[in-house]
């Protein structure tokens, strides 16, 4: 190939990309990134990387905890996020709900009464929730890990249960801070503002004051397909998750995602013996991409039972849970 | 700020525009470039250590652009979603008297195989070397050379297009 031919090329081709204005939104890439960090080492648990990645845009996990000292409950195998089912809402069966917490006028309010009788409900004896954990990526393997929540803000992280004590002694605290804001956040959002609330969950991956680009979009959040409808959506997946023994919490995260418009709120009749409820987000929380995530939860008590996550029609992750309340001197023990 | 947010900010201040210019040439479409390099500073950020330790950064966070882009191919079957039959989707004014129709230039670019895309694009957007592009891509300095020569065997008719000004 001769010289003035690739010369010609090299010029054609800054001819072709000139005056193309691009500003990347560090921001936004920032807060993105320490999610995906954090998810890194939360799904380390077996998955490669491909796996990472799909969870890298879906849930973490949600997991279900039980109020009460045993295990057991709920292992969901519910249905296909797209495999909706008319029903009432449990939410809208007579029993009376009241709050004292302001809300948006776009708040489905199905869900913030359910969240007020969740609310109302006693906190379960223990100081941690022990989360065991399957994730099944299509086609790939299942892969379980325990999760162990401390009402405390802690974390402790191990791939095989009989691991956990020794995460436990040796305080090997996985946890930074972001499930504790977002703990914090799903709590604010029982009583208060839910504006606020959300603009808490929306920025709990940052430890900085929100900037005003997204304290701008709050007021826009019923419009749907905004950066803070995503990070809500997510910020509240793990807000249920890690406070899952909370009803405070449980309570707050239906509250806040009863503000995001492209959520979807559907019956199922029982799902592995629960009265089941889903919750599907799709395109407005995902920035206009193809992907949904369905999370079915209890439909009395808002315990989360499963994730599905992938293109619609076509899950590509599903995460189920069976959950206890502990104690943590307990896991240290080996009781468990 | 601390002092490595500090620096990843000034990274991707310096380095935004450049990676803007190669995504758009790799996948034909400025919203799809807008995304593979937010996703570039994502796991730009995610390993910024590891970026910092690098010899060469430049040639770390092309390499990470390129691994994108061909996720993306691999994800969506080769030509660009917006890219069709008809051209770009942005339109191209093709000036009378220039001397390489764009729209068709950017048209034979996006049909060229990825690999040969990417070749093309490094070495001839971004000047770099046989070697530099070899390093970027993970392959031989000599699938570099026969990658570039067949590219430019695909867009030669696009440059001949016109007679060049001497």
């Amino acid at each position: 190939m001769n010289f003035p031919t690739e010369q010609q090329l090299g010029a054609a081709f800054h001819d072709l990309v000139a005056e193309q204005p691009f500003t990347p939104d560090v921001s936004a890439i920032e807060h993105r990134s320490r999610r995906a960090r954090r998810r890194d080492r939360i799904v380390r648990g077996g998955i490669g990387v491909g796996a990472v990645a799909v969870a890298a845009v879906a849930a973490v996990g949600v997991a279900s905890a039980v109020p009460s000292g045993q295990a057991g409950t709920a292992q969901a195998v519910g249905a296909h996020p797209t495999a909706q089912a008319s029903g009432t809402h449990p939410a809208s069966t007579g029993a009376s709900a009241s709050s004292s917490a302001s809300a948006s006028a776009g708040t489905q309010q199905p869900l913030v009464q359910l969240a007020a009788l969740i609310a109302a409900e006693p906190r379960p004896k223990g100081n941690a929730t022990l989360v065991e954990r399957e994730t099944t990526l299509a086609g790939q393997a299942t892969v379980k890990v325990w999760d162990l929540y401390t009402d405390d803000g802690r974390y402790f992280f191990s791939q095989t249960k009989s691991g956990l004590p020794a995460q436990v002694e040796e305080d090997n605290n996985q946890g930074d801070g972001l499930f504790a804001r977002e703990v914090a956040a799903a709590t604010y959002a029982v009583t208060g503002n839910l504006d606020t609330a959300a603009l808490k969950m929306a920025w709990a991956a940052n430890t900085s004051p929100p900037p005003a680009w997204i304290k701008a979009q709050v007021k826009n959040i019923s419009a749907g397909g905004l950066q803070i409808d995503n990070y809500v959506w997510e910020g509240s997946e793990d807000a249920l998750v890690v406070g899952s023994g909370n009803p405070q919490v449980r309570a707050g995260v239906l509250r806040l995602v009863s503000m995001l418009p492209g959520v979807s709120v559907v019956t199922h009749g029982t799902v592995d013996g629960q009265p089941a409820l889903t919750l599907t987000a799709s395109a407005a929380e995902f920035g206009g991409m193809s992907y949904q995530e369905a999370i079915t939860i209890n439909a009395n008590t808002g315990i989360p039972l499963k994730m599905d996550g992938g293109m619609p029609g076509k899950v590509a992750t599903t995460v189920t849970w069976v959950v206890t309340r502990v104690n943590l001197a307990d896991i240290a023990a080996g009781k468990f | 700020m601390s002092g490595p947010e500090e620096e990843y900010r000034e990274f991707v201040g310096s380095r935004a525009a450049s990676l803007h210019r190669t995504a758009y040439l790799l996948c034909g479409d400025w919203h799809l470039a807008d995304d593979l390099v937010q996703e570039t500073f994502v796991q730009t950020f995610r390993h910024w250590r590891r970026v910092q330790r690098a010899d060469n950064q430049n040639a770390y966070v092309k390499r990470i652009l390129v691994n994108e882009f061909n996720r993306h191919w691999q994800r969506y079957g080769g030509l660009p979603v917006r890219a069709d039959k008809d051209g770009p989707e942005v339109a191209i004014p093709d000036i009378s008297n220039e001397v390489v129709n764009r729209a068709d230039l950017l048209r034979a670019l996006l049909t060229l195989p990825a690999r040969q895309r990417v070749t093309v694009v490094l070495r001839y957007l971004e000047g770099m070397s046989e070697r530099e592009t070899a390093a970027v891509m993970r392959c031989s300095e000599g699938t570099v050379k026969s990658q570039t020569a067949r590219a430019l065997t695909a867009l030669e008719g696009c440059l001949k297009h016109k007679e060049l000004p001497l």
